[in-house]
């Protein structure tokens, strides 16, 4: 058993077959209700905001840092976009400013890092409370509503084809270049990435550009989906580690990683709620059932060392 | 190694082929609408009865007491009734979570929508009519809204009258001074600074009656104070403290320790809150009396379930009641409203929800209670244990379902649901 779980094959293509079998699960319970398309567009507009931040993200756990701040950033953004709109009446506009601010805003954090000397996680914690801070004093108990003017581009294929392109470009840098490369060697073992002549800082400044690039669009893609901006920041940073773990891949980096992890994981959830609402489990129960079975899935294809790790993640 | 490396090259490739072909037919392309649109026949209750149960979703902003009950009441007393299944979301604390909720129920084939987040009306009754959904809504519509009532699936509102209700702080007020002296208010006003009609009015009832009480005027306008979207002192020409908080528990990082810090600065010996948050809030108010040693009086809107009870039976230190008074809405008579349209739409009588196209806005009265012996009355009303205690009964539910009176009209129905309920309270 043990030998199987450990299986390196099994173990990257354990979370897409889980997802595989519960489509295929829900759908024979459900006598092929799950399959409607309804229900199929439904999972990808649930799934699609946090999946293109995972794709993101994932240049960012590969090198063994974390990023809690991104439901906070896509907040803030969303108010700027709205602010811009409310004053311009342009989407165009709008969208430009609210990418421009997510991508801004996330790669401050790696600055901040930088700069300061801090690991990423804490920066990313600091910053959080400031955008909260300054998201609440822009919009306070006030909402923006933008519905009208995002509707049509909401029901057009362009945020497919934008995900899809992101998705490549992302696969491709992640995977079949160099880049990708120093990245889970800079995640697997620091000192000795930078033993043989990888800049770390270079390299998780180059990692952050692509996660600033995804957050951007997943904030852009955030005001489509909602209409509505408000100041409540959402749990996008708890649910990019869901996401990502439950696809497969350790938020704390290394040579295992990959960055499609985060998309399986992210539409794995929405399946797993739909599913389960649909064959008539109580909302309130289904917290309990996720997590029960997250916890399952996370054992099942996570590695189980006989001896300590040898790396120590935070020195 | 080389083979390895093709083969890690293939997958990555296969991967993105994947979830290329799996998300094309997501997005695009019509979806499957919810059920038809108004029976083409208008069906009698035996005939009704025959179908299969209809579907409908049911979104709560909060779970608290309150809506526990009004869970019992569509689960087990009106969907028996009445052939309908009922899905409930867990408390929805934004549009996103509203939407998802709202897809979901659609997947499940609803075929009518009772929203009580109502976070992005256009949005939401835009989506309904997309999937062929019927909604409800527990919100009054303002002025650049009315135009939802001719949308083909918006079925209706119900809900308490926002002027009577800011009438009744007003009173509530008025009787829980009497005797004391107003040192300092501190009124929260919700999402008024949303255009939250019922908060906006209780704010500038509650506005009003302080001027009244303590003979002042304001700096600036009441409206633009009321719907302030950030806390500010109201500037008056008695210098009496009269704080503005907006925002609520539900939708702010941070209320309650705002609410508390206020207090501590002892300039204020009565709350007024525009939402049903007293449960909550009674505890910093607590906190806040006995660091102070004084009485801080809470008046709040409140719905019929045991923590009104609770609040209006427990003492706090200063031998008062937690909850001063309470502006009571009339409990599951709302709810029973909310579901009379969707019926109505169900089961094929047009006239019965709309008038050329229009639907309506159904809307009762509501109840100032300040003393153990009201709640008394009060307590034996919306009991889940008791069906017969359920404000809204099946009987009056009758009155206003096309089922029983076929030629019953729009109108007729607003008639009866606005009539005066004080006889349903002895």
């Amino acid at each position: 058993m043990k030998k199987v779980l450990s299986n390196r094959w099994l173990q990257m293509a354990f979370p897409l077959l889980l997802l595989i079998l519960c489509v295929i699960i829900f759908s024979a319970l459900t006598g092929g209700r799950f399959l409607s398309q309804s229900n199929i567009s439904a999972i990808y507009e649930q799934g699609l905001i946090v999946a293109i931040s995972a794709v993101g993200i994932a240049f960012i756990y590969t090198t063994g840092n974390i990023d809690m701040s991104v439901g906070s950033i896509i907040m803030l953004a969303g108010i700027m976009g709205g602010r811009t709109w409310e004053t311009t009446d342009s989407t165009a506009l709008m969208f430009l400013v609210t990418f421009a601010a997510g991508a801004v805003m996330l790669y401050l954090n790696n600055v901040l890092s930088a700069v300061l000397g801090l690991r990423t996680v804490m920066a990313a914690i600091l910053m959080m409370n400031i955008y909260n801070a300054v998201g609440a004093e822009l919009l306070g108990a006030e909402s923006i509503s933008i519905y009208r003017a995002v509707r049509d581009i909401g029901k057009s294929n362009a945020r497919l084809y934008i995900a899809l392109l992101l998705f490549i470009v992302c696969l491709v840098a992640f995977h079949l270049t160099r880049l990708g490369r120093e990245l889970r060697f800079t995640g697997g073992n620091e000192r000795c990435a930078a033993t043989v002549g990888i800049n770390n800082k270079k390299i998780i400044a180059v990692g952050y550009l692509f996660a600033a690039a995804a957050v951007g669009i997943a904030c852009v893609f955030t005001l489509i989906r909602n209409g509505n901006i408000s100041s409540v920041a959402s749990s996008m940073g708890s649910d990019l580690m869901l996401a990502t773990v439950l696809g497969g891949m350790s938020i704390f980096g290394g040579h295992k990683s990959n960055c499609y992890s985060g998309v399986i994981g992210a539409f794995t959830v929405v399946i797993l709620s739909n599913g389960l609402l649909m064959l008539g489990v109580s909302n309130t129960l289904i917290q309990g059932v996720r997590g029960v079975l997250f916890l399952v899935i996370v054992y099942l294809s996570s590695e189980h060392p006989d001896t300590l790790p040898s790396r120590n993640q935070f020195s | 190694m080389k083979n390895l490396k093709l083969m890690k090259k293939a997958a990555a490739i296969l991967v993105s082929a994947s979830m290329l072909a799996a998300m094309t037919g997501c997005a695009s392309g019509d979806t499957d609408g919810g059920a038809e649109s108004t029976a083409a026949e208008q069906l009698t209750y035996d005939e009704w009865m025959e179908e299969e149960p209809a579907v409908i979703g049911v979104c709560f902003s909060q779970i608290n007491d309150e809506y526990n009950g009004y869970k019992s009441f569509l689960e087990n007393y009106i969907g028996p009734q009445y052939n309908l299944d009922f899905i409930f979301s867990e408390q929805v604390d934004g549009i996103a979570a509203e939407i998802d909720f709202l897809e979901s129920c659609s997947a499940q084939g609803a075929v009518g929508f009772i929203d009580f987040a109502c976070n992005d009306m256009f949005q939401i009754a835009d989506r309904c009519d997309e999937l062929g959904i019927y909604l409800s809504v527990q919100m009054p519509l303002e002025e650049d809204e009315k135009e939802l009532l001719e949308y083909d699936y918006f079925a209706g509102a119900a809900y308490t009258d926002n002027a009577e209700i800011g009438e009744q702080y007003a009173q509530g007020l008025e009787k829980v001074m009497e005797g004391s002296e107003l040192e300092g208010l501190l009124l929260t006003t919700g999402i008024a600074a949303n255009g939250n009609l019922q908060h906006i009015e209780t704010g500038l009832n509650v506005l009003a009656g302080v001027a009244e009480m303590a003979d002042l005027t304001y700096t600036e306008d009441t409206y633009d104070l009321v719907t302030s979207s950030s806390a500010i002192q109201v500037e008056n020409s008695q210098s009496l403290p009269i704080y503005i908080y907006p925002g609520s528990v539900a939708n702010t990082d941070g209320y309650l320790a705002g609410l508390s810090a206020q207090l501590m600065t002892g300039n204020y010996n009565v709350v007024i809150s525009s939402t049903t948050s007293y449960p909550q809030m009674m505890t910093v108010i607590d906190e806040a009396e006995q660091a102070l040693g004084k009485d801080i009086k809470l008046i709040s809107v409140a719905s019929i379930g045991a923590d009104l009870q609770t609040a209006m039976t427990n003492q706090d230190s200063f031998g008062n009641l937690t909850l001063e008074a309470a502006v009571i809405k009339p409990g599951t008579w709302i709810i029973g409203g909310l579901v009379v349209p969707l019926l109505n739409a169900l089961t094929g009588y047009q006239d019965a929800y709309k008038t050329d196209g229009v639907s309506a806005e159904y809307v009762a009265g509501c109840f100032l209670v300040t003393t153990t012996e009201d709640m008394e009355v009060i307590n034996t009303k919306d009991v889940p244990e008791d069906p017969s205690s359920w404000v809204m009964q099946t009987s009056n539910m009758e009155e206003m379902l096309g089922m029983y009176h076929q030629d019953i009209t729009r109108e007729e129905i607003c008639e009866y649901f606005g009539q005066d309920l004080n006889g349903l309270f002895g």
